[in-house]
């Protein structure tokens, strides 16, 4: 019932409020035309400008002033929980973990989307064999970490391997050892790196398949003629023509796993050297309760993301993604 | 008419103390814990009997994640009516940060007095004011085995620790593990492993040194520390000892521990746990009797001294908000009415010692139900008294000391460092 009120109200009553803002703002606007022209923009805006201000620069704001007070937010501490973010070992080595991510995880996703998208562009079932690789962009980060977690599932040798992974090894090589892939500390960090991996390949694969298409025939031709093999073809022509597109999806994937969180909380909590750094904050925060501290590390990471997200835009405005 | 309804209301509970078998009080309460499956079904059909009498709908959330959400919601000024919290850690800093309601003032005290032992009273109290019930209480460290294997094997339940290392060794000697072990639990990995450490300790050096551990008066870095997680690691730290050695230990789920003890021919003997493992058991192994299939014994004595000293553990409930319907719920959700749910096939046992043990259906449930009411220490599990900070560090060192029991003087260094700063808030 309360579903289909909010329904009836979000497609009903959100464009009416709205047409009802803009008619009634007019007279704000005044009688004289050119002013009237000149103040219309900024009425119209400030909607969105109350909300981003509420609902983004308000939190970021507070969240800024609350780095720099005490766990509970009593008195002003200076820049202290900043030193102790940056002098926790927990913190270090989530920190450590996050640069295992940036690298591995963009690298991967985009090795895996180009090669996915550039094998599929010229078969029958393409648009098939990419419905499958994108599939995993449609579940939760919470459900792939639980799906992954019984792939992984670990039974001593000599058992029925009941995950997936093991069964596979074992079945292939009788002689293969079992593994606790999240227990063991020299697999578990790319075992969880795999699974963003698989998640992430599809939406790769989806626009750097898009410029595959953008790129025009004739210069492909053009190589050919020239006598160009197709490996020299797709280094020298497709790949500087995909440049932009693969930079932006880089900045993009960076942008996410920076904030990695979901997999890692699910899947090892980040114990035996697996943490990450948003996974830091949340324990901070929510299982500590040190408001400074957490505040502290929320600001340390958006100061990460700020410069790959100006990059990104910028990248945007030059229309990078459109030209190909 | 409505506040008519709750005037009256009122008035019959003041007049009549307990007396919400009359009143229909109406309105709603809402109540925030983590129970899923069976306990949520066993608290939804408890609760219905007040819904029916009182009139008052209760409007159970659950969460897995309560920290978080609690969190957030006292922090935005809007928590539930009613909390139930999985350990007494989160109640203590509550309570400190003034966010509580006495509960003497909601609850008929003279009933409750009759009802609760002074243990159970005394761990709710914080600056001498009740703030936390408890309910739906298990006994930690119980020692489970499959009695037809072992009788099979021709071994005997160990009554101290030695004899039960030795005979773990004799079982090892044979080529099978006599051990199952598994401490994985999602956010909460290594929980089973404090469990453990809590038992060795308080056997170890008794309950008056227990309190000062988790209240933070011992250092982690001490002899008789230390000493605790050797003990642990005479079975966690040898692959002899335990099926699958450290990397199942820290892969398998505690609700699927028990599993190799049941396979034919057995994996495994001897299995750590609360007494709520038995709804696992026969969850996964529907065919098993309790009590013919499968048993416990309790932890072993370390030092005589201690032999009779219960470790439990219980959920707390706490109120944030008073009202005529939260006083009703909770004077309803104390007795021996309400408790008497618990009894019936969950695992879970009663705090209430007024419940009769008949409601207990089967022989193991009783058996736990009669230890818990004839202890007269009941501790609770030390891990959960701690500070939160400082238990999931706990929890967290347990999972590092089955990875790499040679590193436990590192372990031990680090929670030392949390001591430092935990116990300050």
């Amino acid at each position: 019932m309360s579903v289909v009120l909010l329904l009836i109200a979000a497609l009903i009553g959100v464009p009416l409020v709205l047409l009802g803002y803009i008619r009634l703002s007019e007279p704000l606007a005044g009688r004289n035309p050119r002013r009237a022209a000149l103040l219309r923009p900024w009425l119209w805006l400030l909607p969105t400008f109350v909300l981003v201000a509420v609902f983004l620069v308000y939190p970021v704001v507070t969240t800024m002033v609350m780095s720099l007070r005490n766990g509970d937010s009593t008195a002003f501490v200076g820049l202290s929980n900043y030193a102790q973010v940056f002098s926790d070992p927990d913190n270090l080595a989530a920190l450590e973990n996050n640069i295992l991510w940036l690298v591995f995880f963009t690298l991967g996703t985009l090795v895996f989307g180009l090669l996915i998208a550039v094998l599929t562009d010229r078969v029958r079932y393409e648009s098939a064999a990419k419905a499958l690789v994108f599939i995993p962009m449609a579940i939760s980060f919470v459900a792939a970490g639980i799906i992954w977690k019984f792939m992984f599932e670990f039974r001593p040798a000599g058992e029925v391997q009941v995950g997936t992974v093991n069964a596979l090894l074992t079945a292939v090589n009788p002689h293969f050892q079992p593994k606790a892939w999240l227990v063991d500390r020299a697999s578990n960090n790319p075992a969880l790196i795999a699974v963003g991996i698989w998640m992430w390949t599809g939406f790769a694969m989806v626009i750097i398949s898009a410029a595959l298409k953008a790129i025009p025939v004739d210069v492909i031709e053009a190589a050919k003629i020239d006598g160009a093999t197709e490996i020299q073809v797709f280094f020298k022509v497709t790949l500087p023509l995909v440049g932009p597109t693969l930079g932006f999806v880089a900045t993009t994937l960076m942008i996410n796993v920076l904030k990695v969180f979901d997999i890692v909380y699910v899947m090892t909590n980040g114990n035996l050297g697996t943490d990450v750094i948003a996974n830091r904050m949340y324990k901070t925060m929510f299982n500590y309760h040190n408001f400074g501290v957490a505040s502290a590390i929320a600001v340390f990471l958006l100061v990460c993301i700020v410069p790959v997200m100006v990059i990104n835009i910028r990248r945007f405005k030059q229309g990078g993604v459109a030209n190909g | 008419m409505k506040r008519f309804a709750v005037l009256l209301a009122v008035m019959t509970l003041i007049i009549g103390g307990l007396s919400a078998q009359s009143a229909k009080i109406g309105g709603s309460i809402k109540v925030l814990g983590v129970w899923g499956g069976q306990e949520a079904d066993t608290f939804a059909a408890m609760t219905q009997v007040f819904t029916d009498r009182t009139g008052v709908q209760v409007q159970f959330e659950a969460t897995r994640d309560l920290d978080a959400v609690l969190t957030t919601r006292v922090q935005a000024g809007n928590p539930p009516d009613v909390v139930i919290l999985p350990n007494p850690g989160k109640l203590y800093e509550l309570a400190g940060a003034g966010k509580l309601v006495d509960l003497s003032k909601l609850l008929d005290m003279a009933e409750f007095a009759k009802d609760y032992s002074a243990g159970w009273k005394d761990l709710g109290t914080v600056n001498g004011k009740l703030y936390g019930l408890f309910v739906k209480a298990a006994i930690k460290g119980l020692v489970w085995y499959n009695p037809k294997a072992m009788k099979a094997a021709g071994i005997e339940a160990p009554s101290t620790w030695d004899e039960m290392i030795a005979t773990s060794k004799r079982i090892a000697a044979t080529g099978t593990t006599p051990w199952s072990v598994g401490i994985e639990s999602g956010s909460a990995s290594g929980w089973v492993g404090t469990d453990w450490l809590a038992n060795i300790f308080l056997r170890l050096y008794g309950p008056a040194k227990y309190r000062d551990w988790y209240e933070g008066r011992v250092s982690w870095t001490s002899p008789e520390v230390k000493n605790a997680w050797q003990y642990f690691g005479q079975i966690v730290g040898d692959p002899a000892m335990s099926y699958g050695g450290s990397q199942y230990i820290n892969s398998t789920n505690f609700g699927n521990a028990p599993a190799p003890l049941f396979q034919d021919p057995p994996k495994a003997y001897f299995h750590m746990q609360a007494s709520f493992i038995q709804s696992f058991i026969t969850d996964q192994f529907p065919g098993l009797k309790p009590g013919k299939d499968f048993d416990f014994f309790g932890f072993p004595s370390i030092d005589p001294k201690y032999a009779k000293a219960v470790e439990g553990g219980a959920d707390v409930v706490a109120v944030f908000k008073s009202s005529p319907q939260v006083k009703a719920f909770m004077n309803f959700f104390a007795s021996a009415e309400a408790q008497s749910y618990w009894a019936a096939g969950t695992g879970a046992l009663a705090t209430n010692r007024n419940v009769s043990l008949v409601f207990y259906t089967d022989p193991i449930s009783k058996r736990a139900a009669d230890l818990l009411n004839k202890s007269d220490i009941v501790v609770l599990s030390a891990g959960d008294m701690m500070p939160s900070e400082m238990q999931a560090a706990f929890w967290k060192a347990c999972v590092d000391f089955v990875a790499n029991p040679a590193s436990l003087d590192q372990i031990l260094a680090n929670l030392e460092k949390v001591r430092a700063t935990a116990y300050k808030k």
